[in-house]
């Protein structure tokens, strides 16, 4: 029997097939619009079933109902206290110590990631991880990327660096996420309207690919997957150990994925801080 | 030289796997360049600035998997050709059979093993107490190696297990040894009839070493983690753990190992240790002594005396020749201790003790209480001073390089040698250091190459006091045994190969450096 452990606040309704399919998550798919069967290590998102009791590599057939979900024929009702909710929500912070804890969520990330994900936007010692000459093109693409968003110039920057990099959802679609949920973040802190800049930008990012268009939605409008929302939470309300241990859970998201996500989120929030 | 591009359409990998694919053609000798990515329309784009587009990839879609690379002939493409498809099946294979060995629950887990008796859980704090408590409710033994679990579900989780009759070893349990085998941090050791219960992970590698060097052996390792003798959780798992070793009848001698519990935990344990059998060795660093009097325990001042008393017993011995044996020893230590100090120069007065082991800290410290200068540490006992700056050492510094300040982003010291070594060489500039105290801890978990890592800071060690024109011994335990991965007598021999002075224990270690500095005054 399948237990469900928590399901996303964008679901939307249809019938679904199976897109790719990993060890611990199936996705699948009804036009562009995606859902997430994921094991509990994965955890919550926007659009993610997550469930215990299940073997992944039988998962074929997916229907999402008004009130339940139809998985392989099994049908499992939609609690209300299971619903994740995405919103990270703002209240009173201190902005002495979310700068502080901006620096040392910055040291994690560099000192945990992955020798190819984008921390070397961060520290210029991690190139020499880059050797091939798509990689060195690959760096050299986000050095001048990063120009422009300096000078924002965002629409250029991400002209150069959509859709590039490693991985189902390449590194250069995981930074423009993470600095859209940053700019979101941003709104909240700084209670200033970004929406038409949050606009723009996404609108430029998306492309052909469906999949990864999910991703760009969901932060574009402010809707996070788990792991990233603990991340800013105690990026703004705790300390250094559990910024360490969310900045580490954010960065098993695949190869580079979650750490290109954090120099993304770095890159939009700092845009603002100084 | 030319350019082959291979496409396969619909097969998407994780980056995971395509990045180990990506680096296993780019070590192949005979590719020049390569790359595999997906085909977005901007990756097809960044080959063709890269020299590495070929026609084959110029259709490729979202979902398809580009490869290219440049090599010297036909011939050799032909070859890397081969060897990517063998790649791509291995990987393909690993997705096609997810949960054949890794089991996305502990539910799924307990199918593929429903003769399991034990979880090992590693995931992060907050999570994991709940993760214990589901293997419990499933009737597993539980070791918790993962800390930052909260002292309320600590008590939580040995309450419900002291209910069941199951075990929590943990929070923050590093090392056992089960029927056998070693869990976590552990070393391979003889097995044996000596059961240990130790609520301390060095403690427990140093004494289950000690005693598989002497020629005994191991019935089981149990650790409780540091917390369990403390007031607050009152040592369930630690009495625990004496009980089952009191019933096990592979267990003839019974040694328990401990940083300083509390007073009310260790009048317990001494309640409970008078109504057993079985000889019962303790070691109980710091503690207080005079709660110990009344009891049947055989009481050890050091880690390495416990395990000789425990051998001692094992072997139905006199337990004096115990102390004949280390009191013998003291005079060597007493004559190198002579030798060595005389070729130090007069601002040569301190101990310099860098610590990867936490229980060794805390040993060294208590032959350090009596000193006449100052003693400090970034986790003080007894009379010693706590560091203002955990990074700078003042007069007598002795300090635990795996505690959390220095742990904050990277690996165990065990595993990362990096923060000790830059530490090291910081201790040899100094021109008051006298002698630099090191531990080094083997067995599974730990580097697997130690010698890699410490051998060239000892001779950057060499050549800057060579610089300096003076002398500085440099004093290491090594805590392991010969079937360790590593191998102990390899590494002691690499050691002592480039003078550094190797002790077989913390406690040799620690009164050399002592003696040392007594005879430098």
């Amino acid at each position: 029997m399948i237990k469900l452990l928590s399901f996303g606040d964008h679901l939307v309704k249809g019938i679904y097939n199976v897109h790719s399919r990993f060890d611990k998550v199936i996705n699948f798919y009804s036009g562009n619009t995606f859902v997430f069967i994921v094991n509990n290590s994965i955890r919550g998102g926007p659009f993610n079933i997550v469930v215990d009791d299940v073997n992944f590599s039988e998962l074929e057939n997916l229907i999402i109902a008004e009130d339940y979900f139809l998985l392989n024929e099994e049908k499992v009702f939609f609690e209300t206290s299971k619903k994740y909710d995405s919103e990270i929500k703002v209240t009173n912070f201190d902005e002495d110590k979310f700068k502080s804890n901006l620096n040392y969520f910055e040291k994690a990330l560099i000192e945990n990631s992955s020798g190819k994900s984008l921390t070397f936007l961060l520290d210029e010692r991690r190139k020499k991880n880059f050797k091939s000459s798509y990689e060195i093109e690959f760096v050299r693409r986000f050095n001048v990327a990063v120009e422009c968003f300096t000078s924002s110039n965002y629409l250029e920057g991400i002209k150069l660096i959509k859709g590039i990099g490693f991985g189902l959802t390449p590194s250069g679609d995981d930074f423009i996420s993470g600095f859209l949920i940053a700019l979101n973040v941003n709104q909240k802190l700084e209670k200033v309207d970004y929406s038409n800049l949050i606009a723009h930008i996404y609108e430029a990012a998306k492309g052909n690919n469906a999949f990864t268009n999910a991703f760009l939605l969901a932060a574009k409008n402010g809707s996070l997957f788990e792991k990233f929302k603990n991340l800013i939470h105690s990026i703004l309300y705790s300390g250094q150990n559990e910024i360490l241990e969310n900045t580490r859970t954010l960065i098993s998201f695949g190869e580079t994925s979650g750490a290109d996500q954090g120099v993304g989120f770095l890159f939009g929030i700092k845009r603002n801080l100084k | 030289m030319m350019v082959t591009g291979i496409l396969k359409r619909g097969e998407y990998f994780d980056s995971v796997s395509l990045m180990l694919i990506a680096k296993k053609i780019s070590e192949l000798d005979i590719v020049l360049d390569s790359a595999a990515v997906m085909g977005t329309p901007e990756n097809i784009a960044l080959l063709k600035s890269s020299g590495l587009l070929t026609d084959e990839l110029q259709n490729a879609g979202d979902m398809d998997l580009m490869i290219a690379f440049k090599c010297n002939s036909q011939n050799e493409s032909d070859l890397i050709s081969k060897k990517i498809n063998e790649f791509l099946k291995k990987s393909s294979d690993e997705i096609e059979s997810p949960g054949s060995q890794n089991p996305s629950s502990l539910e799924s887990a307990i199918k593929i093993l429903p003769d399991a008796n034990l979880a090992m859980i590693s995931v992060a704090g907050k999570y994991a107490g709940d993760e214990a408590m589901k293997a419990l409710q499933s009737g597993l033994n539980v070791m918790l190696f993962s800390d930052n679990v909260s002292i309320e579900k600590e008590i939580e989780l040995k309450k419900f297990a002291r209910e069941k009759g199951l075990f929590v070893m943990g929070p923050d349990c590093g090392t056992a040894i089960i029927n056998g085998v070693p869990l976590a941090f552990a070393n391979v050791v003889n097995r044996g009839n000596i059961g240990i219960i130790a609520a301390s992970g060095t403690g427990l590698q140093e004494v289950s070493c000690l005693i598989s060097n002497s020629g005994c052996g191991i019935s089981q390792a149990i650790g409780t983690g540091g917390r369990d003798v403390k007031k607050e959780v009152g040592g369930i798992m630690f009495l625990e753990g004496i009980k089952a070793l009191a019933e096990d009848k592979n267990t003839e001698v019974i040694l328990s190992v401990s940083k300083p519990p509390a007073d009310e935990v260790l009048i317990k344990v001494v309640e409970l240790v008078n109504t057993i059998e079985k000889p019962i060795v303790g070691v109980f660093l710091n503690a207080s002594i005079d709660l110990l009097k009344q009891s049947k325990i055989n009481i050890a001042k050091t880690l390495e005396e416990g395990a000789l008393l425990a051998v001692a017993y094992s072997q139905k011995k006199n337990n004096k020749e115990v102390t004949k044996r280390i009191n013998v020893r003291e005079g060597e230590l007493q004559r190198i201790a002579e030798s060595e100090s005389s070729k130090l120069n007069a601002d040569q007065k301190y101990l310099r003790a860098l610590f990867s082991g936490g229980t060794f800290c805390d040993e060294t410290q208590m032959f350090f209480q009596k000193m006449s200068e100052e003693v400090f540490s970034n986790t003080p006992v007894g009379t010693v001073i706590k560091l203002k700056d955990i990074w700078k050492s003042e007069k007598h510094t002795i300090i635990d390089l795996g505690d959390d300040e220095f742990t904050v982003g990277k690996p165990h010291p065990m595993i990362d040698y990096s923060t000790r070594n830059k530490r090291i060489l910081a201790e040899a500039n100094d021109p008051e250091t006298a002698v630099i105290l090191l531990d080094i801890v083997l067995g599974y978990g730990s580097n697997l190459n130690p010698l890699a890592e410490i051998i060239p800071v000892i001779k950057e060690v060499k050549k800057l006091t060579s610089q300096q024109k003076k002398y500085l011994p440099v004093i290491c335990s090594v805590t392991g045994t010969e079937k360790d991965p590593q191998n102990r007598t390899t590494v002691v021999v690499a050691l002592e190969a480039e003078g550094v002075l190797v002790m077989e224990s913390n406690a040799a270690a620690s009164k050399l450096a002592k003696f040392l500095i007594e005879k430098k005054r």
